[in-house]
């Protein structure tokens, strides 16, 4: 197959992929009482935050959008909810050398990024403006705003973003959507 | 294959690069060895062909961290069950350089070394005919002496002809990295396929 052949295939829409990452050809798998299923599954279908709470689900739903439209949608806040209870996890944190716990990560740095939102905006994150919120995460890319209280803004930023990545592109259609063959050598278990 | 109950001559804990070698070379001189290893059996059939999955590689035990005024955790460079950091290392085995032992003298930084590179050249001779290292001595200029490399070096790609473009425009030049990657097929075991995931073993 040539690279027009593969980018040809690779035309599916944000929302085709979507749909196709919630039919199981996907590897990231959360726990339900389904049983093992995708993270936009899960958080099509409600599942509940084991870690996070719903205010700070919906604050990393809404940063994802920020840094990867349709992260949200993918499942961010699901995956992430999800490697916090694994023993081994998989999420890029996992890195970073950083000292201390990855759940304390996630939640400490949600906490100030509202905090944050409520004091430069008068608004949660989530329901900021899309100008906002943009001038916001850009600000956290950078360096820990005033009053900022959480892990390293930037680290969090990059963390939170790469997270996004993993969730939306880590999949055999990811590959498609980036006009990349996937040449796999051993294909990953379909779940895990 | 030792029974537990049998009587060995050797422990060792951990399964890594150093203990894989030190249990290697014991047993070729006939000592009986058992090696203890904490994190899971890790197969080359579990070396899955992503970057997601390969974390699994990396350290997933108790928190580790350095000690002094700023510790960090090394997670990133520590491995994880059998073959350690040896499952998922970059195999990019450079010398040290002759300075690299001076630095007390030469810098007042440092500790003295006790050994120089002189000392240390015979060994690194032998280790890169022994496992086979990929490289071109003559244009790694600042190679410290020592025998040529046993493989010519690896295929350099449009990533690597990039970044040496930029070198050159700097009138900087670049080498090909010296690997402990088969450029060729060397001591029984095939040569690389660029197969490209590198980071998942």
């Amino acid at each position: 197959m040539n690279f027009e052949e593969n980018f040809t295939r690779s035309k599916i829409t944000r929302r085709d992929m979507l749909a196709k990452m919630g039919t199981g050809l996907v590897a990231i798998t959360v726990s339900s009482v389904w049983g093992q299923i995708s993270p936009s599954q899960a958080r099509a279908k409600g599942v509940a935050l084991r870690n996070l709470t719903t205010v700070e689900g919906r604050t990393l739903e809404a940063l994802g959008d920020i840094l990867l439209p349709g992260a949200s949608e993918a499942g961010i806040a699901h995956y992430v909810d999800d490697q916090l209870s694994r023993e081994n996890p998989l999420f890029v944190l996992k890195y970073m050398d950083y000292v201390g716990s990855y759940t304390e990560f996630y939640k400490q740095g949600l906490q100030s990024l509202e905090r944050q939102s409520l004091a430069n905006h008068g608004q949660p994150f989530d329901t900021s403006t899309l100008e906002q919120k943009v001038a916001l995460v850009r600000e956290i890319s950078q360096k820990n705003p005033d009053g900022w209280s959480g892990p390293p803004a930037p680290l969090f930023y990059f963390v939170t973003r790469n997270d996004a990545v993993d969730v939306y592109y880590g999949t055999t259609r990811g590959f498609e959507k980036l006009a990349i063959p996937y040449m796999a050598h051993i294909i990953p278990p379909q779940k895990w | 294959m030792i029974d537990i109950m049998d009587k060995v001559d050797v422990v060792i804990v951990g399964s890594g690069a150093s203990g894989s070698l030190l249990a290697a070379k014991l047993s070729q001189a006939g000592k009986k060895v058992l090696i203890l290893e904490a994190g899971p059996e890790l197969k080359m059939s579990y070396l899955y062909s992503s970057q997601i999955w390969a974390r699994r590689l990396k350290w997933g035990g108790p928190a580790t961290e350095t000690g002094g005024k700023d510790p960090i955790s090394v997670a990133f460079n520590q491995g994880w069950g059998s073959g350690g950091v040896a499952m998922h290392h970059y195999a990019v085995w450079l010398r040290l350089y002759i300075e690299d032992f001076e630095m007390k003298s030469r810098f007042g930084r440092g500790l003295k070394w006790p050994i120089s590179y002189e000392e240390l050249r015979p060994f690194y001779d032998q280790i890169q005919r022994e496992v086979g290292i990929s490289g071109d001595a003559k244009e790694e200029v600042w190679r410290p002496v020592g025998e040529p490399y046993p493989m010519p070096p690896l295929q350099i790609f449009n990533q690597g002809r990039i970044i040496e473009g930029g070198f050159k425009k700097l009138g900087l030049r670049t080498s090909p990295l010296p690997v402990a990657i088969n450029s060729i097929e060397y001591n029984g075991r095939p040569a690389c396929i660029y197969d490209g995931w590198c980071d998942a073993g």
